[in-house]
């Protein structure tokens, strides 16, 4: 893949947007790939794959349940099915993916998108801040929220191929912002895998280290550079692998930086922040501060100031960070 | 394999015996879902030995119909039949419920025969379709055949399997229904009326058939001549007895998951010894 001319192609493009055609390249690929979706092809962007492949796609209506249950079965009968959802609605089919997928293990992958504040104008019923906790306490279960659009289709193609059992992959219908783009375009070009279970160390730093995963990895590039301004040097880590987390390199950068701040669109009870706080808490010295919603729920707006309103942007966490390298 | 002649009495026999087998189990290891197990002995029974297309020697032959206990509590039931017609061991029923067994209250994945585990309601259905369509895409000539308790039929899940079913006109799936008229807490039409029953089911686009599920012959001939319809999952709801056969557990909704005395198991015990020889 040229990897510079593909992230041209998609620069600016909503997650989702990306995922449409590498789901088509996914099918092409794979003869077992099937897709089992809940009245949710048209907007987890699913519709080019139906096209493409009517015979291995399953719309079973607004039944996610029966989507997932499904799911199991086609497993069981050696296919290998991606089930398209909207984030929230995770967990509603929850005790199917527990019982039904996670507990024999099946190869089932779970594609969401209106993930987060997603669907900000959509309100509560439509926002999904807390499927990664609820996915992080199920056995055998893999998370993966990846955060560009290129990284959106190394990781869908790494969901499908690398993982041995469920997995989930939490993608988004908003795009990313150009410095993610950029940043993590620049990791990729030279020469750096998207490996499940790896994080991507996108920049090094001594004195604190801020923690992204999805569209929050452009947030902690954004801190980092202000940080710079004042003359802290922070590490940027790009947790695309929320589950398993990798022990081993947390465990080294908790011994060897004095601050941690993780930063979610995702409840900070049961995510990103708590998994990395559990690890550390173990194993190193350092402190952690998790930013994210803070067990509310988050009401009517566009993503953007739900975001600002939450503390989830630049201004705010720098401030945060400030505070935390002087206390 | 399925057979043309069939010795109904043969039937009656082991359906007998592995009720008894199930009883003795459920006793000695201090009690569990006497009720919902006791009711499916003659359903699992003719399926075990007459009508699902299996390899002995081979429980993962591909060509194979395959079968889901969706009422998961019915796993030891299931168990003694297995061995009772020397798919499993008999020594497999003294692991039931003892620690790291794969044969507990509800089946697990690990347990011998077992496609997929089962426990919670309301699932079986939604996996079988996805087995089937898997098997259709395959253009394999399996056949998927679920067992629901009647109960489960409460849970909104299972209706949406079956408007799935009907949809993608999946004639090689088979749904029992064992009609025990009992729920955990109540009779089902008290706790939650199911009826008009059958009717739900044509509604939702399924081919209907009864049985008497304690009449091996009633329900070999509705079963061996499944599908009902091309072009439509079938269903057959098993009119049934919860805690069959044993005389202070029939139709008493205390007894879907309770433990027995000494003296219960002793009239148990005589009760189920009766039925050995046949109707």
């Amino acid at each position: 893949m040229d990897i510079q001319k593909t992230a041209e192609s998609i620069r600016g493009k909503q997650g989702r947007e990306v995922f449409q055609q590498v789901l088509v390249d996914v099918g092409e690929s794979h003869r077992d790939v099937v897709v089992v979706g809940a009245d949710s092809f048209r907007s987890i962007r699913g519709l080019d794959f139906e096209n493409r492949f009517p015979e291995r796609s399953f719309n079973v209506g607004i039944a996610e349940q029966n989507a997932v249950g499904i799911a199991a079965g086609l497993a069981v009968s050696g296919k290998l099915p991606i089930v398209l959802m909207f984030g929230f609605t995770i967990a509603r089919a929850l005790e199917q993916i527990r019982s039904s997928i996670c507990y024999p293990d099946l190869n089932v992958r779970i594609i969401t998108t209106a993930t987060g504040l997603d669907m900000g104008e959509g309100g509560v019923t439509h926002h999904c801040t807390e499927d990664i906790g609820l996915l992080r306490t199920i056995a055998n279960m893999t998370i993966v929220q990846p955060a560009s659009g290129l990284e959106t289709i190394f990781a869908t193609h790494a969901t499908v191929d690398q993982v041995c059992g469920p997995a989930y992959l939490r993608l988004t219908r908003q795009t990313f912002c150009e410095e993610a783009e950029e940043v993590v375009e620049d990791y990729y070009a030279r020469g750096g895998e998207f490996r499940i279970g790896e994080p991507v160390v996108l920049r090094e730093g001594t004195d604190i280290a801020l923690i992204g995963s999805g569209l929050t990895v452009g947030l902690a590039l954004k801190v980092a550079d202000e940080l710079k301004k004042e003359g802290v040097d922070a590490s940027v880590l790009n947790v695309h692998t929320i589950k398993p987390l990798d022990e081993r390199l947390l465990r080294e950068l908790s011994q060897s930086i004095p601050r941690i701040i993780t930063m979610e669109d995702h409840n900070v009870i049961g995510g990103l922040g708590e998994g990395v706080a559990g690890v550390v808490s173990r194993w190193g010295s350092a402190r952690v501060l998790r930013v994210g919603i803070n067990d509310v729920f988050c009401e009517i707006g566009k993503p953007a100031e739900l975001c600002t309103h939450h503390g989830l942007c630049t201004d705010r966490v720098v401030e945060l960070a400030t505070s935390f390298l002087g206390g | 394999m399925q057979e043309k002649s069939v010795d109904y009495e043969q039937l009656r026999r082991n359906a007998a015996a592995a009720r008894l087998r199930a009883f003795e189990t459920l006793h000695y290891s201090g009690g569990g879902h006497f009720g919902g197990v006791l009711s499916a002995t003659e359903i699992v029974t003719v399926l075990y030995s007459s009508i699902l297309r299996i390899d002995a020697k081979d429980p993962k032959w591909p060509d194979r119909d395959y079968f889901l206990l969706s009422k998961g509590h019915g796993a030891v039931g299931l168990a003694a039949v297995l061995s009772q017609l020397g798919l499993i061991d008999e020594e497999y029923l003294r692991s039931y419920k003892a620690f790291d067994s794969s044969l507990g209250w509800h089946t697990t994945k690990k347990m011998p025969w077992i496609e997929h585990p089962t426990g919670s309601l309301g699932h079986g259905l939604s996996v079988a379709v996805g087995i089937a369509l898997g098997k259709r895409l395959d253009h394999r000539e399996s056949r998927v055949f679920v067992l629901l308790g009647d109960g489960e039929c409460d849970e909104g899940s299972v209706w949406e399997a079956a408007m799935s079913a009907s949809k993608y006109k999946l004639d090689g799936l088979i749904a029992i229904v064992d009609r025990n008229f009992h729920n955990l807490d109540a009779p089902t039409e008290e706790l939650m009326p199911l009826e008009p029953f059958e009717d739900k089911w044509r509604a939702f686009g399924w081919a209907v058939t009864t049985a008497d599920g304690h009449d091996v012959q009633d329900l070999w001939n509705e079963l061996s001549r499944m599908p009902i319809e091309p072009g439509k999952p079938s269903v057959l709801i098993a009119h049934t007895i919860k805690g069959k056969g044993v005389s202070f557990m029939e139709n008493v909704s205390e007894w879907h998951s309770n433990k027995t005395s000494a003296e219960q198991f002793a009239v148990g015990v005589e009760d189920l010894k009766q039925r050995l020889g046949g109707d």
